[in-house]
């Protein structure tokens, strides 16, 4: 069950021409995507796109109202070919995944996409995941546009440039026979803001107005072909785009007074631009520049006419590009020097030439510039005077105070998660053998597990590649060698690029599959797999009878050693796990390691229980509590647990200084510390709190009787203890 | 492992330099800030997402055009992630639209709102609060990070130091435990947040407006309101009182203060040898002197005196004893544990914890994993000695030793406790009985002839006695550890700083292979 619910938000989708939409950027997107006639839309998830793909799973009713065919992709090289629907007929269509990791995936299809050409406006909305909190590495999706040669679109940040263009692009996309990149960075994907709507627009084929089948022989990827396609796209579609781009003004050009000098943006970049320039005093807050700007919402291909002319007449030029290599300001200089331009360059000398370029970035950036130049019109001293006013210092003694106290924060699992009973038996199986163990990790939320707590995990080599990644090593290793792998990597990439290629190349080492019924890393989405206990995939298509088991796809491909253990049976998933290691057997061993979200649990079962103990039925709920009294504070459980709600608190008792481990009220009772305190026999603090709502008379009675013999009890404990008193 | 901090914990209650002067309104710097600026950092899961919501909603009803922006994603799998949100008024937008920022940047936020101390501190720590600009929210209390958490002993940060850092980086910085606030009204914490908010009057809008926010949001209206108008009193106190708020908001811990009395002929006479002892120590000795008699009996806690007593009369020397020893002399065997699981003043704690009302049945479900070892320690030294060794007793004990839940509220947990408790009166001819006061006092001989020679050297082997705490595994590996440390002693003396740094060592690794390398070098 994705993690958030976009029913409510789609129904905006509905909204016609004239009326103000206000929303969030991944609806305007898809509004946008509506507006513009796409014939069907597809993608895989991954942040900033997955609210994206639930939006649109969301959204499936007014996508069958309008004839749009939606496919949740099995990975984004499904949904690069999806658009294949577009190269033949007059189809618009669009997908999206997260970038560049997704467009890495895709690229195969995208490169013959690209070469056969489309007739339908072909569309990939990528979201990019760059800077400092990006969860993958940081690359430019600006060199999968060059090399395959597809436009990439960088709209301004606010939704009605970022509507504008998604249309615009669908008829460039057309124009030029070319599919295109459009890119949205992640805060602009979740940018709220506010369009003029207008009418959607049906597709012109569907299940109910198909299309006559056709064959264009010189779309297909096959010598000569290939070559003719290549020609096509320098002499054809190249020229087409750029006529397109200038005639349609796609890029923008802000008149400034200080015309002498001039700053070249990609469109994403906008905002953070004008803000420093605002902060200089420098432009206004409606973005009314004294520096001549030229927007570049197309970053790719660029316009060697558009570009001259607004360097004409300029000293210097500044060109803000986010990301390394700085492939626009190299073409950039390249046309400068082609046409004997004297204009001086700068780039990613003035900026740092790498990473997010944030305000701080580019007000450094802007006010360098400005100081370098001095250009005509604007006092330069002055704009280093509030340069220096909006330089903030924090003391040095202050930052070594907060540099001491200010703990990292690293992701984790969260509270009930099914995946921390595995990694706690995973690094209770080490410690017992006293070694360290090497382990290929993967992509999803178990890469956590390679973060304190639990320290396991040595490579991630990426989605679905973990078993792969140990093909080698495994010859090498101590131990039988281990690979993690999650149930959305199985399905992505892992059942062929790892367990049938591991099965052919008789591969004897253990692979464990977490599997909890759907994609957790990037928000429950579904998958073709799904747990036991409930069927959680609830989101689009409600109960899937028809599920594909992870047990029956590896037995396909030849598995023989499969077992599937309960997560939160921490001794068996250890007993398996010492199994998997010493047995005799040499083929791949499949440890599927199966659990339900418990969060995801507490949203299914919370109301039932809330309304069991309204409706006066006999209900128990269960927590976890420590024993401040026998907990000593050394903090062994968190060292194998990390859960959330597992945390610390002042030592109760005078006479010792550490803090106690406490269980606070997230607890939902998942079991795993007392699990943990058995199997790792930490130590007698762990307590499973069972309360009793609407008791019928048998607890009632029973009650009675205990508390009866026990206070009598108690009370001669209580009169012993205040003998020995002092 | 974060920050290795081995000295004892630094006296909470201590005050920090008073504020600094801040910039007067003259010297403020005339940025032109057209809109509002707010940076909301939050924690994953908390909700930071539903109060900048709030701030829109509201926002939106009265006239500010609003632009949000943030994260999600990793970040929000127990990390910290920030919002940000700008507001502009719509009557300032004409024909254009204002150009809002993406990104929050150093020196140009107006408001930062924080749901941790901690992050409130980072918040200062990446610029983004100004003394010249912002007005700092926080509440004060504490969410843990995990390399706090995991920490062998003590790896919790300061957060008396953040706040005071908050404090003199902010223009304004309202912080108390609105964690507390919330939880007083059985609301969330967004609601305490929302009530400081709307008494800075930083905000364009009256308090009815967040009052009707909290009303539209249709959620927990009741609960809500009531947190909100608690927050909003208890933050217009630190809008008339800027100088002090260190003192608004509490210092945390209480120092060692308890009262001492004594009603029988022998307590009195404890407590009469307790106050020979130097000032300072006399409160932990005290203690421990309670703790054993609870323990034992008041021989036992005679006994822990006399230790005490032959130490010279070094007051730092002596306070690292009385409470490390007092712990030791009461380590947790199985009637200790039993002893502390039946009393009913646990019972009414725990029914208090898990909130279950006085006529709820509570079951009470006790996970105990008891070890071949535990059984044989109980029994008396010869023959646990012999039972530790013999593979038929093994085989014969393993029937019990193993993973076991006890309900302590049934008849049948509560009694076999009840017995197990009553065993310590056999305690001092127990086999663990006599293995522990072995260890415990070849450390107290180790300190004591050290203390001669180099009594700085003997206060740091004394604080060595914190390693020894928790139960089977960690038990024996806080006593190698002990161990190592005085045998190396014996081989040659070592400084006190050369002792810290072993301790340091000591907890670099749960192997012990870091001390072991640091001692063989």
């Amino acid at each position: 069950m994705a993690e958030r619910s976009f029913k409510k938000e789609v129904e905006h989708l509905r909204l016609g021409a004239g009326e103000v939409f206000r929303g969030e950027g991944i609806l305007a997107i898809t509004k946008a995507l509506l507006q513009s006639g796409v014939g069907y839309v597809g993608g895989y998830q991954g942040s900033p796109i997955s609210h994206l793909m639930d939006v649109l799973a969301d959204s499936q009713e007014i996508l069958g109202e309008l004839g749009v065919h939606f496919e949740q992709s099995g990975s984004e090289a499904t949904a690069a070919s999806m658009l294949a629907a577009s190269i033949n007929y007059p189809i618009r269509g669009a997908v999206a995944w997260k970038s560049t990791v997704g467009t890495n995936v895709a690229s195969d299809a995208l490169a013959n996409l690209a070469s056969s050409g489309v007739t339908g406006g072909a569309m990939v909305v990528v979201g990019e995941d760059y800077g400092e909190g990006s969860s993958i590495m940081q690359e430019r999706t600006h060199a999968f546009a060059m090399k395959s040669q597809m436009w990439l679109l960088d709209p301004r940040p606010n939704l009605p440039s970022i509507v504008d263009l998604i249309e615009k692009g669908f008829e460039l996309s057309e124009v030029s026979n070319t599919p295109l990149f459009l890119m949205v960075r992640i805060r602009t994907c979740h940018v709220t803001g506010e369009f003029i709507a207008k009418d959607n627009q049906p597709p012109q084929f569907s299940r109910s107005n198909t299309i006559d089948p056709q064959r264009q022989l010189d779309k297909i990827i096959l010598p000569p072909i290939i070559f003719e396609q290549e020609r096509d796209k320098i002499a054809k579609r190249l020229p087409a785009a750029r006529a397109f781009i200038a005639e349609h003004q796609l890029n923008e050009r802000f008149a400034g007074a200080a015309d002498e000098v001039g700053i070249v943006i990609q469109g994403g970049l906008y905002n953070t631009a004008i803000r420093a320039l605002e902060r200089l005093g420098l432009a206004d807050a409606f973005g009314n520049s004294q520096l001549p700007l030229y927007v570049l919402n197309v970053t790719y291909p660029l316009l060697p006419d558009e570009l001259l002319s607004f360097a004409a007449g300029k000293r210097h030029l500044l060109v803000i590009e986010e990301g390394q290599p700085n492939y626009i300001e190299q073409e950039i200089g390249l046309m400068l020097r082609n046409a004997g331009s004297a204009v001086t360059l700068h780039g990613a000398g003035l900026m740092p030439g790498f990473g997010e370029y944030t305000g701080t970035m580019a007000l450094d950036g802007m006010a360098a510039f400005v100081a370098l130049t001095t250009p005509a019109g604007i006092d330069a001293e002055q704009v280093e005077a509030r340069y220096q006013q909006q330089r903030t210092g924090v003391s040095d003694e202050h930052l070594q105070l907060l540099g001491d106290n200010i703990v990292a924060r690293p992701a984790g699992l969260c509270t009930g998660c099914p995946e921390r009973p595995l990694f706690s038996a995973v690094k209770q199986v080490q410690q017992e053998r006293g070694s360290q163990f090497h382990i290929s990790a993967d992509i999803g939320c178990h890469a956590f597990a390679t973060l304190p707590p639990f320290n396991l995990g040595n490579t991630i080599m990426g989605y679905g590649f973990s078993l792969a990644a140990s093909s080698a090593i495994r010859a090498k290793l101590p131990h039988r060698a281990i690979s993690i792998m999650g149930d959305g990597g199985f399905w992505h990439n892992g059942l062929t690029t790892g367990v049938a290629s591991a099965v052919y190349n008789k591969h004897d080492g253990i692979l464990i599959i977490v599997d909890n019924g759907y994609s957790a890393a990037t928000g429950g989405q579904d998958i073709p797999s799904f747990v036991k206990p409930e069927n959680l995939i609830a989101t689009t298509r409600e109960e899937r009878p028809d599920n594909q088991p992870i047990e029956a796809a590896v037995r396909g491909v030849g598995v023989e050693w499969v077992r599937t253990v309960t997560t939160y049976e921490i001794a068996e998933m250890k007993a398996t796990l010492q199994e998997a290691l010493d047995t005799d057997y040499a083929g791949l061993k499949v440890i599927i390691a199966e659990g339900e979200c418990m969060l995801n649990k507490q949203r299914r079962i919370k109301p039932q229980l809330k309304k069991r103990i309204n409706d006066g039925v006999r209900t128990v709920k269960e927590r976890f509590v420590v024993d401040p009294d026998t907990c000593t504070g050394d903090h062994a459980c968190i060292r194998i647990s990390g859960c959330p709600s597992l945390t610390i608190k002042e030592n109760p008792d005078p006479l010792r200084v550490d803090p106690v481990a406490y269980v606070d009220n997230s607890c939902v009772g998942c079991g795993v510390c007392g699990g943990n305190a058995h199997s790792a026999i930490l130590c007698p603090s762990f307590s499973r709190a069972e309360v009793v709502y609407n008791p019928n008379w048998r607890d009632r009675a029973l009650r009675r009787l205990r508390d009866g013999v026990i206070g009598t009890l108690q009370r001669r404990l209580d009169r012993q203890q205040a003998r020995s008193a002092l | 492992m974060a920050r290795p901090r081995v000295a004892p914990p630094a006296r909470r209650g201590d005050r920090y330099a008073a504020a600094p002067a801040r910039p007067s309104t003259s010297e403020e710097c005339a940025v032109s800030a057209a809109s509002i600026r707010i940076v909301i950092a939050a924690l994953g899961g908390e909700g930071g997402g539903v109060l900048g919501k709030w701030i829109a909603d509201m926002a939106d009803r009265n006239g500010y055009q609003t632009q949000t922006t943030s994260v999600p994603g990793v970040a929000q799998r127990t990390g910290a992630t920030i919002y940000y949100l700008e507001l502009f008024p719509r009557s300032a937008v004409a024909a254009a639209s204002p150009v809002l920022s993406m990104f929050p940047a150093p020196g140009d936020v107006d408001l930062v709102i924080c749901s941790e101390i901690v992050e409130a501190g980072r918040m200062v720590q990446r610029g983004f609060v100004t003394p010249q600009r912002t007005t700092l929210i926080s509440s004060t209390h504490r969410s843990y990070g995990i390399a706090e958490k995991q920490h062998w002993a003590d790896g919790s940060a300061d957060k008396l130091a953040i706040a005071t850092v908050c404090r003199d980086s902010a223009k304004r910085f309202i912080g108390f435990d609105m964690q507390e606030t919330a939880r007083a009204h059985d609301s969330v914490i967004n609601a305490a947040l929302f009530g400081a908010i709307a008494a800075t009057e930083l905000l364009p809008f009256a308090r009815e407006a967040f009052e009707q926010t909290i009303r539209d949001g249709k959620i927990a209206v009741e609960s809500n309101l009531a947190t909100f108008a608690a927050s909003f009193e208890r933050a217009l106190a630190f809008n008339s009182s800027s100088d002090n708020v260190v003192e608004l908001f509490e210092p945390a811990a209480t120092p060692v203060a308890a009262p001492r009395t004594a009603t029988t002929a022998s307590g009195r006479a404890l407590l009469a040898r307790v106050e020979q002892l130097p000032e300072s120590a006399q409160a932990l000795a005290w203690l421990g002197v309670e703790r054993l008699a609870d323990y034992q009996d008041h021989a036992y806690a005679a006994s822990y005196l006399d230790m005490l007593e032959t130490l010279p009369r070094d007051p730092q020397l002596l306070e690292e004893m009385a409470r490390y020893l007092a712990l030791w002399m009461a380590f947790e065997d199985l009637p200790r544990v039993a002893q502390l699981k039946i009393r009913s003043s646990r019972f009414a704690r725990y029914r208090q914890e898990v909130k279950a009302g006085a006529d709820q049945p509570l079951h009470m479900v006790e996970f105990l994993h008891p070890r071949v070892e535990e059984f044989c320690g109980l029994m008396p030294r010869r023959l646990g000695q012999w039972a530790l060794g013999s593979a038929l007793m093994g085989k014969l004990l393993g029937l019990f030793a193993k993973p076991r839940h006890f309900r302590t509220n049934h008849l049948s947990g509560f009694l076999v406790f009840y017995l197990v408790a009553g065993l310590r009166r056999f305690r001092r001819g127990s086999l663990a009985f006599h293995e522990e006061q072995q260890q415990r006092q070849r450390w107290v001989d180790a300190v004591a002839a050290l203390a001669g020679e180099d009594l700085a050297a003997a206060r740091e082997l004394a604080h060595c006695g914190r390693f020894v705490k928790g139960y089977s595994d960690t038990r024996e590996r806080g006593l190698r550890r002990v161990n190592l440390i005085v045998e190396a002693l014996q081989q040659r003396p070592r400084s006190a700083a050369e002792i810290v740094a072993l301790r340091q060592q000591a907890v670099a690794d749960e192997d012990g292979s870091a001390l072991r390398a640091a001692l063989a070098s």
